[in-house]
């Protein structure tokens, strides 16, 4: 390792100068965002956005949080519920249909692919999913509304699965496996999994960034403020504020003397942090089992 | 095992997929969707009226071959970047920050777009440009490459995660034996980083195809502000749909556009993938 | 062959899984959903005590109540259950509220109307004529014969009932708001102050004046933009041209419908010289130069000091402007009743509806039943809001606009079916209600009032004009184009889309009511 360190010195540096740049495009309007959600309103309306904003104000925020506070520690209490539950359900599924999807000795492979395959190119559309899943199924108002509907198997996990499967794992091993006489259950939950941990934390990681920001399903399957989740209740404060903010244009308004002192662009920014939050931290967790895959195969090989 | 698969599928895809005879139909809420009186194909034929159908058509294919194409090799290339940085800490710096752009949503990405392009108050106009200011939002020959550009940002760590998790999936061995042989960094990428990639790529780049007809609707419209002038390159299928039955409310049209935003991506998927699975077996998609 | 039968029966034992998970989910919220209608009779707790009535009140019909909300409803099971108390006490039905805001309100409205007995009273928005095409509306000209009372028969003129008929039949009631608009401008009244100008009431204002006073301001006030947009890319959405409720304006008649003869929006005169001047002003810099991308609309931007003024349309009559508003309405052109101006807001019944006689009491005692109208605008009393000394709604101690739980009236009553029939609020001037009727009945009248455009007929050359009005309309009429060349090809490009075809079937439309 030492060896080659030093032989590809330079080259390291231009990649970490590539990397640097990178990043830097990614955080600069990240952090346009964090300083805008908290710089004062009639501020950032008069001098517009900036990194270095005259004068400071947590208002957006305290703003949000007042009388609110409950309501969006239970936003969060039942989005982190539906995306735990929503992402080991996913991710077993996924690994359950991927797994025999790349095996060569599947008969009729190609058809079980392209029935997946199928589904990502045709969509029935809203309003049947919507007439099936609350006459058929009778779902509103429950949080299995918030679990299962569209999220629950992505046709597009389930084809990257099958792909890393077939390119990275050999065949000899399951052979190996199977010689020695274990049941598929068990090649795939002993030998495959672990093997797999890389694209199992990758795809688990899309998956819990699917359930975390989705609010679709909140909005059509959920009328019952209890069972909204986190994304759903920010997006009830945008609407909100907005309406607020544009109460001065209705025809009777008299209401635009407070309109403006509504924070309205900072609470959208601060709104986009507090949603973005818990997924940064969440995410160095899930790059840990990245990390530890590679160990593992690295053992392995 | 693919059996809570396949019923999900059959349940979650395939059932509401009925709702594609709604594209031939004028959907009437009092007989529901089965009752509902035939059409024809009279519903599909707003696509096609007006001097614009072929712009928006032509607009959705060329920015989603360019998105294609720049969007694998940047995604690839910082893949390989990722993985020759020696150190986890400073990988997982990297691979952090690098997802954020992804985690904005794009109503958020368009404020921001703003901030920078607004022509009174935007950074570009007062702090480089300030002796000519440019009005970005009414002049349309930029916004190809503003858009293009917005797009990689937006995707490319995503992008790069997929194909990273997949090369660190590729055997060390390989690597080693390679290291052996003495060969340089660039011939292992050639020689066993690329190759194994290629399933993934293909993949990849298979389904993006089967999407041709579609556009990040976020990015055509919130992003340019939904703004007149830049109408004509900033119009696609999705864009056009949208603005057309905004107030109409009718079922039939809007799905009879899915409709044919599918078949088009369905034919063209099964043609490339004929051509793969002619030239290779292997990475056939089905 | 045995596999597919596996598969089968797997498939019919998850789908029995997931239903009776659903079935789970569901029961647990029944038995939520119960407590709302019993609260109301909460006195009673004691079962045996008044069983009749509680009976009664399980056995009254449940009408299903969907409004578009444009201020906070958060207190809505309170507000609901104390509604079931008068509801069932005076009409003998129940109630259950929804709202939903107005950004999501058409899609989550036509997903429920799909389903039977989801909605019941909904709020129309744009006229019936869509929801009639689409069967979502049920007809109620029997229902408003024989069970509307006098009372509310002569709460609108005829004209504005028969507006809401589509085919003769009657689908929709409207709204209780003003019913003209003048166009105008909002001026910063600080501004005004400072630089000494004390607008008169009264008077109507030219454009070259308000030019003037434009450029006055921007001399006095260096860093401020001159005129905002009325709407977030517009800066103004229509004149004195008649559209026939028309959003897009492809064929209006000019002059406020006067001559009855549909014409091409390029060929409108006003539009022209409209556009002709705004490239003036935009050039001269007087316009918000980012007037079609901005994020903001003039309610922030004029208030708070980021620009001076802006055209808006709306009702303003003379008087109306209390102390503590942020801003003078400078009249441009007086107020005038467009022909749609009966339809913008209204109140129908689901097509699917299951109890249309229940579904008709509620939406007539939303409009006539005062206790009712209050609930609805402000809430509970003590609690949302208190009636001051001057005997008009106001918040009670420490509650205000942004902590309140119920501020549908306060923000935006004119989402209601009748505000005005509710307490006024407390920055309104005495008599505000008054006025606005007056204002309306001393209105102009369009030449084609009542005629709303249905486009069905010419649906597919309708979607292709829309696609040019997109291009073109704000951005000539905000002055950001050179007008001529702009309107050749916007011209050009309605041409190419049909825009004959829909000016014929929009004059069609009107010769069917008015004769040639």
């Amino acid at each position: 390792m030492n060896k080659t360190k030093k032989k590809v010195r330079p080259g390291i540096i231009a990649i970490h100068i590539i990397m640097i740049i990178l990043c830097l495009l990614c955080i600069i309007p990240f952090l346009l965002i964090v300083i805008s959600s908290i710089t004062e309103e009639k501020t950032l309306l008069m001098n517009g956005y900036s990194f270095f904003p005259e004068k400071l104000s947590a208002y957006a925020y305290t703003y949000i949080l007042s009388g609110n506070g409950g309501k969006i520690l239970h936003g969060y209490a039942v989005s982190f519920g539906i995306t735990v539950v929503g992402t080991v359900l996913s991710i077993l599924m996924t690994l359950l249909y991927a797994y025999p999807l790349s095996r060569r000795d599947l008969p009729g492979r190609n058809i079980f692919a392209f029935f997946v395959f199928f589904t990502m190119l045709f969509r029935g559309g809203l309003v049947p999913s919507y007439m099936m899943w609350t006459q058929m199924f009778n779902i509103k108002n429950s949080y299995i509304a918030l679990i299962v509907p569209n999220l629950l198997m992505n046709a597009f996990y389930i084809i990257m699965m099958r792909t890393y499967f077939s390119s990275t794992i050999p065949n000899e091993l399951i052979e190996a496996a199977q010689i020695d006489g274990g049941s598929e259950m068990k090649i795939l939950w002993k030998i495959i999994t672990p093997l797999s941990k890389p694209m199992v934390a990758t795809l688990g990681f899309m998956t819990v960034l699917g359930y975390w920001n989705d609010w679709m399903n909140g909005l059509y399957y959920i009328t019952d403020a209890t069972y909204y989740s986190i994304q759903n209740i920010l997006n009830r404060m945008l609407l909100d504020i907005q309406f607020l903010s544009s109460a001065a244009a209705t025809q009777l308004g008299t209401a635009a003397d407070i309109a403006a002192n509504i924070p309205s662009t900072g609470v959208r920014m601060s709104v986009a942090v507090i949603g973005l939050i818990p997924i940064l931290i969440a995410y160095p967790f899930f790059q840990k089992y990245l990390i530890k895959g590679i160990m593992i195969g690295g053992v392995k090989g | 095992m693919m059996i809570p698969g396949t019923i999900y599928l059959i349940i979650n895809n395939y059932i509401p997929m009925a709702g594609l005879v709604l594209a031939f139909k004028k959907f009437n809420y009092q007989f529901g969707m089965w009752k509902s009186p035939w059409n024809g194909f009279s519903n599909f034929k707003f696509l096609f009226m007006g001097s614009d159908a072929f712009n928006m058509i032509r607009n959705t294919i060329v920015y989603n071959i360019v998105f294609i194409v720049l969007g694998t090799i940047l995604a690839i290339a910082v893949a390989i970047f990722l993985n020759a940085v020696p150190g986890n800490k400073s990988k997982k710096t990297y691979q952090t920050i690098i997802l954020i752009p992804y985690l904005i949503s794009i109503v958020i990405v368009s404020y921001i777009g703003f901030a920078f392009m607004s022509q009174e108050s935007g950074f570009i106009n007062n702090s480089l440009l300030k002796d000519n200011p440019v009005s970005w939002y009414t002049t349309p020959s930029v916004w190809p490459f503003i858009l293009v550009f917005i797009h990689l940002w937006k995707s490319f760590g995503y992008n790069s995660i997929i194909y990273y998790a997949t090369i660190i999936g590729i055997d060390p061995s390989l690597f080693e034996a390679a290291e052996i042989d003495g060969a340089s960094k660039w011939r292992q990428v050639l020689h066993i980083t690329l190759p194994s990639l290629k399933t993934t790529i293909i993949t990849l780049t298979l389904l993006s195809i089967g999407r041709i007809f579609y556009s990040d609707f976020g990015l055509f419209y919130q992003v340019p502000m939904n703004s007149g002038p830049l109408i004509d390159v900033t119009n696609t299928i999705d864009t056009y749909v949208y603005r057309a039955l905004l107030t109409l409310n009718d079922v039939g049209r809007s799905s009879a556009a899915g409709f044919l935003q599918s078949i088009l991506g369905f034919v063209i998927v099964w043609l490339t993938n004929f051509v793969v699975k002619k030239v290779d077996k292997e990475n056939a998609l089905f | 062959m045995k596999k597919t039968s596996k598969i089968i029966a797997l498939l019919l034992a998850l789908v029995m899984c997931i239903g009776m998970l659903a079935g789970c989910g569901k029961s647990g919220d029944d038995s939520k959903g119960n407590d709302t209608p019993n609260t109301p009779s909460q006195g009673g707790e004691t079962e045996g005590d008044t069983p009749e009535k509680e009976t009664d009140v399980s056995k009254m019909p449940v009408v299903k109540f969907m409004g578009a909300a444009a201020g906070l409803y958060d207190n809505l099971d309170k507000v609901q259950a104390k509604l079931n108390e008068i509801l069932a006490e005076r009409y003998g039905i129940q109630c259950e509220l929804h709202f939903e805001g107005f950004g999501s309100y058409t899609q989550q409205l036509n997903l429920m109307l799909t389903t039977a007995g989801e909605v019941d009273v909904f709020y129309v928005g744009g006229g019936p004529t869509t929801f009639v095409n689409n069967g979502m509306i049920y007809d109620i000209t029997d229902l408003w014969e024989n069970n509307a009372s006098d009372e509310f028969k002569a709460m609108f003129p005829e004209a504005y009932i028969d507006a809401n008929r589509v085919g003769g039949r009657l689908y929709a009631i409207p709204a209780n708001v003003n019913f003209s608009n003048e166009i105008l401008v909002h001026a910063n009244k600080s501004m005004m102050d400072q630089m000494e100008i004390v607008p008169d009431d009264e008077k109507i204002w030219t454009l070259d004046e308000i030019h003037d006073l434009v450029v006055q301001a921007k001399e006095t006030f260096p860093d401020i933009y001159g005129i905002a947009p009325q709407s977030k890319g517009t800066l103004v959405n229509q004149l004195n041209w008649e559209s026939l409720g028309d959003p897009y304006n492809i064929g209006v008649v000019p002059d406020r419908g006067a001559s009855r003869k549909v014409i091409s929006i390029t060929d409108c005169e006003e539009y022209i010289e409209f556009s002709k001047t705004m490239n003036q002003w935009y050039n001269e810099g007087l316009i918000m130069q980012d007037v079609l991308s901005t994020t903001e609309s003039w309610s922030t931007l004029v208030p708070s000091g980021r620009a001076f003024c802006d055209f808006d349309a709306g009702a303003y009559p003379n008087g109306t402007t209390t102390e503590d508003s942020k801003f003078y309405n400078l009249t441009l052109y007086p107020n005038w009743s467009a022909a749609n101006c009966a339809v913008r807001l209204g109140w129908g019944i689901a097509g699917n509806t299951k109890n249309p006689e229940a579904a008709f009491t509620l939406l007539q005692a939303t409009y006539m039943d005062e206790d009712i109208c209050n609930l609805l605008s402000y809430g509970i009393e003590g609690e949302n809001y208190i009636v001051d000394e001057n005997g008009k709604a106001n918040f009670p101690e420490g509650v205000t606009l942004e902590n309140d739980t119920w501020t549908l009236g306060f923000v935006a009553g004119w989402a209601l079916p009748n505000f005005m029939g509710a307490l006024p609020q407390y920055s309104s001037v005495d008599g505000h209600y008054d006025m606005i009727r007056a204002y309306d009945a001393s209105a102009e009248q369009s030449g084609c009032m009542g005629v709303v455009f249905d486009s069905s007929n010419v649906a597919d050359q309708y979607t292709a004009c829309i696609n040019a009005y997109n291009k073109y309309y704000a951005a000539i009429l905000a002055g950001t184009l050179e007008t001529e060349t702009a309107i050749a090809q916007y011209k050009a490009e309605l041409e190419a889309s049909g825009e004959a075809e829909v000016i014929a079937e929009k004059q069609a439309q009107i010769d069917a009511k008015y004769g040639n």
